[in-house]
């Protein structure tokens, strides 16, 4: 009987746990860790509160889908952390109707938060399991419209260049020639640079005349992972 | 049951050959563990390795002092237990401490509190061989005093046998393979241990019978600690096609060749690149990227040379042509081809791993040249002058978060660049870069060292032989044996031009319009470069916040990619937050906060339950001190004396077996022979003194030990040990004379001493490692010195006989 009793002291809280209000959790995200580092941008804060991370991150950490940390998805990749999608996308400039270049889908986050903004996404991803989740993930969510494609982004998504902002979500030892090719006129591709888990920065390149210059925008300190 | 004692044998009879296969399961599993863990964690478990061995020995030595009365009068069965103990644990350990995902990861140690629970569990798990050995080995020394000689001898020339079998092994066999194998050494050793017991029949046999069905068992089960998911390896394998190709076992570094459809990597080079980057195959060493290769005599060969036509390292052909070229460790991403194009007659390709030396040669163009040798070797010999010379990258792309900070890089010192201009021709050039980092480190390093080495090899003005440009994502230094005229400058500018990099440096000061293509608003790599430039490297520190050191790195102190002032960790944590903060410097930092959780580990398993039979007696402190000394000396000048006398072998592995092999038997054969010496503090006094000024003079030897010794790696294998096996001998001899005298005035102080001195034992190799990186090995040298110092100081207070 006394075990019995401990057993149901032990998981009270589950049983008695409210459903969480994620809208609310979201916005405080929003409020404490990314307006307060300095994303201004309406139109991005506007997204990180309307998209819903739980939905995108694996099931067992849907509980810590809005700290601003970044999440395991599986095969070694890992889902941005809030802050880290909204100042890249802030730094890209997107407005409503640029076409977007998202060359790694990963969870289908960053690419469901540019889609928020009003442009029209597509998205790459180079590990088959991910695409295909993540496009399903982005269907059930309500992000149809996000094309979607499992594939090298090597070679960029030539059929629909050129594009007005290309955003690339993993660090690269070279920009491949193809998106630089079609990088619009006037257009902008956002990279990080850096090791996985430290110090990163985030290099704008942008095209103007068909010259292409690259700027050092921000270093970006990464918080590691909690869980592995 | 049959149970008769056998009275005409002599009971130590087949012991010694018992402890010897047990030894060499020791030192065989020791081996194998390094690799092992290497491959899906660090290399910095290779130090943990030594501790965890010495805590597990440290622990048996506790054990048979309490046990010591019970268990003599069956001392045979006993150690043959423990013996197949340590041969199941050998087969199980491992997959233990990997079991249900357990096994603890290094980059997340500082983020998940759950991952020190999982490091000291798989601790645990790891040290049981060591411990069940240790039981073994000292309960038949013990058994046996009145032959400790031979046995001794027994004991060493196991150690040394399983050391070349772990060798070949390691050059044999996955290390997956390798624990099963290497548990047959003990359990062979238990088969003759037990041939020295009096019980006979089915009961007998059952220590061994069980450990083979857990040995059995092992290699049945599947997994075991795979490589973490942050290492090369396992992100390389995720991406599409992704497969090994070549799995080649070294004792050097497990060598792995990875072939997937989308691997395009490239040299840093410039944006008006507009072609295709050729696809590579990755190569591996110990699951960490060690490079690329790309067939210069296949499809993709033109690809790979046009990737040249705008790498930044090619300025070296825009001040002329390059006819003699050399690469270091590097050379098989198309380069070396590239260069032959350009008219380069005489390509040379010096790859230290055997393994990777074989793939080169497969794929560099018809009539190269790769030598299979250590790129400091090379470069202190005498030869024909080249036009070119190129170092690796310093640094690794996306850097790895420190993770190398304390590993020895001999070809990134102050010595390393001065031997390399000196193999220059007159209009020679070196090309060397560096990824660019959100706080540079590795570029201003770079030039203080380049220009360290231009002054050791007597350059006037070092400014005037340098240049360094840089594109979006890295930076160039071009050194020339002659200053850089004019019509140099000139080249170099229109080579960034036309490409689109930025000059940093050019005639001996910052250029203009040095952000040009590249705006980096708020790098301080300017007046970093500015600072190194005037030789203030306080002031180039301080332009970046001070937390780094930025000094050239040297052979006395190789550590080019420790850069964190461990007194600035609490600045960059308080701005970063402490969960990030380790990642600035990771590597030092496991090692820093390492010293400390293996003293605590050491006192809690070692010294704590010998607080069950007291410790009384005047003379307690000095013992304790005495034996602590000894502790910290000898592991001290051990580890120095291995970076030592890497250059001079020609390898880190080299060394160590060099080192190791004389240290056990030199000081083993100490040990043997102290008996015919009086035990007084007298004597104590005389062989520490004696110890400590040989570390000062083993210190400034090896300090001018000659480069790049044309003798064979045997020859200079057997010099270097006939120069340690004087001092090891004396060494040898400190810690059985210690005992010999507290046996016949304080014996109670005996085991007290052996604990004290494992404590001291387990927590030196991490203070070792500090003492370098902070330091140099000067100072290492001379902290043995000290420690042995300290020792004598001891002998004072010890009881006279």
């Amino acid at each position: 009987m006394a075990v019995a009793f401990a057993l149901l002291a032990a998981m009270s809280p589950l049983l008695l746990a409210a459903p969480r209000d994620e809208a609310r959790i979201r916005d405080a995200m929003v409020r404490d860790t990314i307006e307060r580092r300095g994303v201004r941008d309406p139109a991005v804060l506007k997204a990180m509160r309307t998209v819903p991370r739980h939905m995108l991150v694996p099931e067992r950490h849907r509980r810590d889908a809005y700290d601003d940390s970044p999440l395991p998805i599986g095969h070694g990749q890992t889902i941005s952390q809030p802050y880290i999608v909204a100042l890249m996308s802030e730094i890209v400039g997107v407005a409503p109707g640029d076409k977007v270049l998202e060359i790694g889908t990963g969870s289908g986050y960053q690419a469901a938060v540019l889609a928020e903004m009003g442009a029209k996404v597509f998205t790459i991803e180079i590990v088959p399991e991910l695409a295909r989740r993540a496009a399903a993930d982005l269907r059930e969510i309500g992000y149809a419209d996000i094309a979607t494609r499992e594939g090298d982004g090597y070679f960029g998504w030539p059929e629909e260049a050129p594009f007005d902002a290309i955003v690339v979500t993993a660090a690269a030892d070279r920009i491949p020639p193809p998106l630089i090719e079609q990088l619009a006129d006037g257009g902008r591709m956002i990279i990080p640079v850096g090791p996985p888990m430290g110090d990163q920065f985030l290099v704008l390149v942008t095209k103007k005349d068909g010259k292409v210059r690259t700027k050092t925008v921000l270093p970006v300190r990464f918080v590691p992972l909690t869980r592995g | 049951m049959n149970n008769r004692t056998d009275e005409s044998r002599d009971p130590a009879r087949g012991a010694g050959a018992g402890i010897a296969f047990v030894s060499a399961g020791v030192t065989a599993w020791q081996l194998a563990l390094m690799q092992w863990l290497g491959w899906v964690q660090w290399y910095h478990f290779a130090y943990l390795v030594i501790a965890l061995a010495l805590l597990g020995f440290g622990a048996a030595g506790t054990v048979l002092t309490l046990a010591r009365a019970r268990w003599l009068a069956r001392w045979p069965r006993i150690a043959a237990i423990a013996a197949a103990l340590a041969a199941a644990t050998m087969a199980l350990a491992l997959r233990a401490a990997g079991a249900g995902g357990l096994a603890p990861d290094l980059y997340l140690l500082f983020a998940d509190p759950w991952q020190i629970a999982r490091l000291a569990a798989a601790s645990l798990a790891l040290a049981c061989p060591f411990f069940f050995s240790g039981l073994a080995i000292g309960l038949v020394l013990t058994a046996g005093a009145a032959r400790a000689g031979r046995l001794y001898a027994w004991n060493l020339a196991g150690s040394g046998a399983g050391g070349v079998a772990g060798w070949m092994l390691l050059g044999a066999f996955a290390p997956t393979q390798i624990p099963a194998l290497v548990s047959m050494l003990p359990l062979a050793g238990a088969v003759l241990l037990l041939r020295c017991d009096a019980l006979r029949g089915g009961a007998r046999a059952a220590p061994v019978a069980g450990a083979a069905v857990l040995i059995a068992i092992a290699t049945l089960l599947p997994g075991g600690p795979r490589p973490s998911q942050f290492k090369d390896i396992s992100r390389l394998l995720d991406l599409p096609g992704a497969r090994i190709t070549a799995d080649i076992p070294d004792p050097r570094g497990r060598l792995q060749i990875i072939d997937t459809p989308v691997f395009r990597p490239a040299p840093p080079g410039s944006l008006r690149f507009a072609a295709e980057y050729p696809v590579q195959r990755a190569v591996l060493l110990d699951g960490n990227l060690r490079g690329s290769l790309v067939d210069a005599r296949g499809p993709a060969a033109d690809d790979s040379r046009a990737v040249f036509d705008h790498a930044l390292e090619t300025v070296a052909w825009a001040l002329g042509p390059r006819e003699n070229v050399l690469f270091l460790e590097s050379g098989g991403d198309g380069f070396a081809a590239w260069a032959a194009e350009r008219g380069a007659n005489r390509l040379v390709c010096v790859e230290s791993h055997p393994g990777i030396a074989k793939e080169l040669a497969r794929v560099l163009p018809v009539g190269a040249i790769v030598e299979n040798a250590e790129p400091r070797d090379v470069l202190a010999r005498d030869g024909v002058a080249f036009d070119f010379i190129r170092f690796p990258m310093a640094g690794a792309f996306g850097g790895t978060v420190g993770m190398q900070a304390v590993g020895e890089q001999f070809l990134f010192t102050a010595e390393a660049f001065a031997a390399a201009l000196d193999r220059l021709a007159a209009d020679g050039v070196i090309a060397v870069s560096a990824w660019t980092e959100q706080a540079e480190k590795n570029a201003p390093r770079l030039l203080a060292t380049v220009m360290e080495g231009l002054r050791r090899a007597g350059a006037g003005d070092p400014r005037a032989h340098i240049a360094m440009i840089r594109s979006w994502n890295a930076t160039t230094l071009v050194v020339k044996r002659a200053p850089l005229t004019e019509t140099d400058s000139a080249a170099i500018r229109g080579f960034c031009l036309r490409l689109e990099f930025d000059p940093l440096v050019l005639g001996g000061e910052v250029a203009e319009g040095a952000e040009r293509f590249h705006e980096v608003p708020g790098s301080a790599l300017t007046e970093q470069v500015r600072a190194v430039l005037d030789g203030d490297i306080a002031a180039a520190e301080a332009a970046a916040g001070g937390a780094f050191r930025l000094g050239p790195a040297t052979d006395d102190r190789p550590y080019f990619s420790q850069f964190l002032k461990i007194g600035h960790l609490s600045r960059i944590a308080r701005e970063g937050g402490w969960r990030s903060a380790p990642f600035v410097e990771m590597g030092y930092l496991v090692v820093a906060l390492s010293a400390p959780v293996l003293l605590i580990a050491a006192l809690a398993l070692v010294v704590a339950p010998l607080s069950r039979v007291g410790w009384a007696g005047g003379s307690r402190w000095a013992t304790a001190m005495f034996a602590t000394g000894l502790g910290l000396g000898f592991m001290f000048l051990e580890i120095g004396l291995i970076a030592r006398l890497t250059l001079l072998l020609g390898g880190a592995l080299t060394s160590a077996a060099t080192v190791l092999t004389t240290l056990l038997v030199a000081a083993g054969a100490g040990s043997a022979l102290s008996q015919r010496f009086p035990a007084t503090p007298r004597t104590l006094a005389r062989i520490t003194l004696g110890v400590a000024a040989v570390c000062v003079a083993l210190g400034v030897a090896t300090a001018h030990a000659p480069e790049g010794w044309s003798a064979p790696v045997a020859a200079r294998m057997l010099v270097a040990g006939l120069a340690i096996a004087p001092a090891a001998f004396v060494m040898g001899m400190a810690f059985p004379t210690l005992l010999r005298l507290l046996e016949a005035t304080e014996p109670s102080h005996v085991p007290w001493a052996w604990a004290v001195n494992g404590c001291a034992s387990v927590v030196a190799p991490s203070l070792a490692i500090l003492i370098a990186v902070n330091a140099g090995h000067s100072a290492v040298f001379a902290a043995a010195a000290a420690a042995y110092a300290i020792a004598a100081v001891a002998t004072v207070a010890l009881r006279p006989r």
